[in-house]
């Protein structure tokens, strides 16, 4: 091997091997279900969130869908069978759920405070979290409960319904029954019926008809208890010419265990609405050998379901030991638009299964998918992708550009992109292509005095340029320097 | 999946019905017990199974059990300088024992598997080294529903190869090109009616070269699967292929280049024009191994749409386990381009002239020759479809003049 490869070598080894920060836990007091899942875990569940009967029964009827369902087989990654009776379905902090921030456990403020998410919001208005920055409403999710949802009376003023799940079965039950499950039906597939019939907390938002949501959303999933699994739902609908911007972010603690997280997300779009969903996947990735780490198993996907509407899904995904999701839009509206934007990186003994379907059905339908796949390590990283023109989609028009850089000799990039057209009028383009860091692209940094190290940061930064400047501002700022600390160690 | 997770039960009558049809008595020295072996581990491919998403099966399996009619012999010329022995000839015997199967992984292809345990006529056809043979060698039908013709083509010799299977149900072509040799596979699949199925497969050894030029058209079902291996060192494969398609014409091809070795290259281009109610399927996909660094790899697959009745699923793959590679592929599907054909127009060439000559154009970015449009255009022509067996045809039948 030349110097310059070592060199390389040793930079990306440097660069991809740094620590997992978010691996610890919090030690509080937690009330889990005992492992197992039957009609009674179900009913319990239910139960403890005070929901009215049709949620119950709701629930019944997709956990009886998932018995008679197996778990699917077709993706490129590989693990043993999930014993679902050793996984508790249900784990909350002990005690009442707090009414205000005051009285939420410190330790639990801590723990956000250590991830640096901000749940005091007098801090935040009063600029001690850095003056002049727009405030971001956040709703913490910890193992099976939201703990706490920050700026609900700003939101409120504009209208705006932001909450936990659990809060909207009681207090918004209409928009619930009308939506609930109609993007992501019970019987979608094995782990949204798990879901369905699970589900303990997540995010609803509610933005009426033309109203802008006044600042950005987010919601911060932490998976604390052991043996848990976490499932959580999210359903985010944007009245007619409404518009809203939701981010979410999630970590886990470091365990040689592996945890489920299968989460449903379903987004609606009415007429000229505009839905902008971002997503940093941190979840504890495993350890250098592949021990431990979080399955996250994820069904995502929104409708647009009025003219012009839009939905637009970017994700960096670096955490989790094997990631399985596809968000999705199923285009109804006449002009409508999808987009998709994705870094996936993996390291160490990562697999990676993720991409997206764009399904138009309407007239002049537009989408865009731009997947940036990045291995390292030993590990598998696949785009695999769907886009299907319905006969009646005339004008509709596709472009997707699925690119892949490989760092070192054992790991594996690959695409899977079905095209499915039925309509003359429209057209689909896909490309793809595969490389890896270039010794020429490195030698010319080096001769400009940039270190291998900072040159293969330079080099993955740009590769990945044209999906972060798709992500709010503080994320892209977070992306970049997790992808940095995912790729530690990575070169070798 | 294949039927041992659906229908486990459906599956196994079927193959025994299959099973029923076959005599076995042809060349039995033929080792069948692999591709036995094969199909009791794995089962036979069902309805849905994903590896036929886009193509019925159970079509081929109805086929596949009708009452037999005598299968056609074709001709079959051998220029001076290739040998051709019957699979049932004892002059075949050290070939087969040599090579067949050498190309085929029978449990990535269980129809083969169901061809070999049902065989019922084979050739080995063989080019001594260095030999370079001008003349194309032409195969036919060789005379029974499940055929194997074993090409080989020893290190440093060339051979250009003429193939169309017609009344085979399923035909295996198995090309082995040693090292430094070459070969021209050219398959011509004329419009047909019965559900047909087959394997190309080719072993290409190093610095040898292996280019395949595939013109087809479709049957009720037709399903070409087309696996090339590169295994030696600097190998390379061209695979060009043209279909145009039209009524409720089916062709599926699915192709796999696996580069195995290093330093290998491929070249994969394929342009489709589908209309009326036909469906056309590619899957391409490019299989890079651990250890074939400097591998070399492109496939680009173009389609156009003429009804919205048609229908295009195109699924290029890359698989990749080596890093110091070059690899892309690119895919599209739309309409005639409004444009081209006004500017056509507005040199007063007449629209559906334009059409056939733009249509032409299309494909010929992958197949070029007159021999190739003829077969393309057969049974297009007259019935106000344009792309005439000739651009003069094409033209004149719009009432101009070529220049």
């Amino acid at each position: 091997m030349s110097d310059t490869s070592e060199r390389t070598d040793d930079a990306i080894d440097t660069l991809v091997s740094s620590e997992y920060a978010a691996g610890f836990v919090t030690d509080i007091e937690t009330e889990t279900f005992p492992p197992g899942l039957d009609e009674s875990v179900v009913r319990a569940i239910s139960a403890k969130k005070e929901e009215p009967a049709w949620m119950t029964e709701w629930r019944l009827e997709a956990y009886r869908g998932w018995r008679a369902m197996t778990p699917p087989r077709w993706a490129h990654v590989h693990f043993p069978e999930i014993d679902f009776e050793s996984i508790s379905y249900f784990a909350a902090p002990r005690g009442d759920k707090p009414a205000s921030l005051d009285e939420v456990d410190p330790e639990l403020l801590r723990t956000y405070d250590r991830l640096g998410i901000p749940l005091h919001e007098q801090a935040m208005l009063a600029g001690v979290e850095g003056a002049g920055r727009t405030p971001v409403a956040v709703d913490a999710v910890f193992d099976s409960v939201s703990i706490a949802t920050t700026f609900k009376e700003q939101l409120k003023d504009a209208g705006v319904v932001f909450c936990s799940m659990a809060e909207a079965v009681r207090e918004h039950p209409e928009l619930v029954q009308r939506y609930l499950g109609t993007v992501v039906p019970r019987s979608d597939n094995f782990y949204a019926a798990l879901n369905s019939a699970v589900f303990s907390d997540g995010s609803f938002v509610y933005v009426p008809k033309g109203t802008r949501c006044p600042m950005e959303l987010s919601t911060y999933f932490r998976i604390n208890a052991e043996n848990t699994g976490q499932f959580e739902r999210t359903l985010i609908i944007a009245d007619e010419g409404a518009s809203v911007s939701y981010l979410e972010g999630c970590t886990a603690p470091m365990r040689d265990e592996n945890q489920l997280h299968a989460a449903v997300v379903e987004l609606v779009a009415l007429g000229d609405a505009d839905i902008k969903y971002s997503t940093v996947q941190n979840w504890y990735p495993g350890d250098d050998e592949g021990r431990g780490g979080i399955y996250n198993f994820v069904t995502k996907r929104g409708a647009c379901l009025g003219a012009r509407s839009k939905i637009s899904w970017t994700q960096v995904e670096t955490g989790s030991a094997i990631t399985w999701k596809y968000p999705s839009v199923v285009l109804r509206g006449e002009g409508s638009v999808g987009e998709f934007y994705s870094v996936a990186l993996t390291n160490n003994l990562q697999q990676a299964d993720t991409g997206t379907k764009m399904i138009h059905m309407a007239p002049n339908t537009k989408s865009t998918i731009i997947s940036k796949g990045i291995s390292a390590g030993r590990s598998q990283n696949t785009y695999r992708g769907l886009v299907r023109t319905a006969p009646n989609a005339h004008g509709a028009r596709n472009y997707t550009q699925c690119d892949s850089l490989l760092i070192g000799d054992q790991c594996g990039a690959h695409t899977f992109p079905y095209i499915e057209s039925r309509q003359p009028s429209a057209v689909v383009e896909h490309e793809a292509t595969t490389s890896k860091v270039s010794d020429d692209q490195l030698f010319l940094c080096r001769q400009r005095g940039i270190d291998a190290e900072k040159a293969v940061a330079m080099i993955v930064g740009g590769f990945c340029k044209d999906v972060f400047r798709e992500l709010p501002m503080e994320f892209a700022v977070e992306a970049g320097k997790l992808l940095e600390v995912s790729l530690e160690g990575a070169v070798g | 999946m294949r039927a041992s997770t659906q229908g486990p039960q459906a599956a196994e009558v079927l193959y025994a019905r299959l099973l029923g049809k076959g005599t076995y008595s042809y060349a039995p020295a033929i080792d069948r017990d692999a591709a036995r072996g094969c199909i009791a581990a794995d089962g036979l491919p069902v309805f849905r199974a994903e590896a036929w998403k886009y193509s019925n099966v159970g079509k081929w399996y109805q086929a596949a059990l009708a009452p037999a009619e005598a299968p056609s012999v074709g001709e079959t010329c051998v220029p001076d300088g290739v040998e051709l022995h019957r699979f049932d000839e004892p002059a075949a015997r050290p070939f087969l024992a040599d090579h067949l199967g050498a190309a085929i992984d029978l449990a990535r292809h269980p129809l083969a598997a169901v061809n070999r345990i049902l065989l019922g006529s084979g050739v080995v056809v063989r080019v001594p080294a260095g030999r370079r043979i001008d003349e194309p060698v032409n195969v036919d039908d060789i005379g029974a529903a499940y055929e194997h013709i074993l090409l080989i083509v020893e290190p440093g010799a060339e051979l250009a190869l003429v193939e169309t299977p017609i009344t085979a149900t399923h035909r295996v072509v198995e090309c082995i090109v040693a090292e430094g040799a070459r070969l021209m596979h050219r398959r011509v699949q004329p419009r047909g009616q019965a559900p047909q199925c087959g394997l190309i497969a080719a072993k290409v050894d190093e610095e040898a070269h292996y280019s395949l030029w595939l013109v087809a058209r479709g049957t009720e079902l037709r399903r070409n699967d087309i696996h090339v291996t590169l295994a030696g060192r600097g190998a390379e494969a061209h695979l060009n292929g043209a279909w145009r398609l039209g009524d409720r014409e089916h062709l599926d091809n699915q192709v796999t280049v696996d580069h195995l070795a290093p330093e290998c290259t491929s070249r994969q281009t394929f342009r489709g024009v589908v209309g009326g109610r036909a469906r056309a399927v590619l899957n391409g996909r490019i299989h890079i191994a651990a250890g074939a660094q400097a591998s070399d790899a492109s496939l680009t697959t173009k389609n156009l749409l003429e009804s919205t009745d048609a229908e295009v699923y195109a699924k290029p793959e890359l698989e990749i386990y080596a890093n110091d590679v070059r690899c892309s592929h690119g895919a599209t599907v739309g309409a005639l381009d409004e444009a081209m054909l006004f500017y056509c127009e507005s040199r007063g060439i007449d629209r559906d002239a334009a059409r056939g000559l733009l249509l032409r154009g299309f494909l010929r970015e992958a197949i070029a020759g007159e021999e190739a449009i003829g077969v393309l255009a057969a049974g297009f022509s007259g019935a106000g479809e344009p792309l005439g067996a000739t651009p003069a045809e094409d033209v004149a039948s719009a009432g101009g003049e070529v220049q």
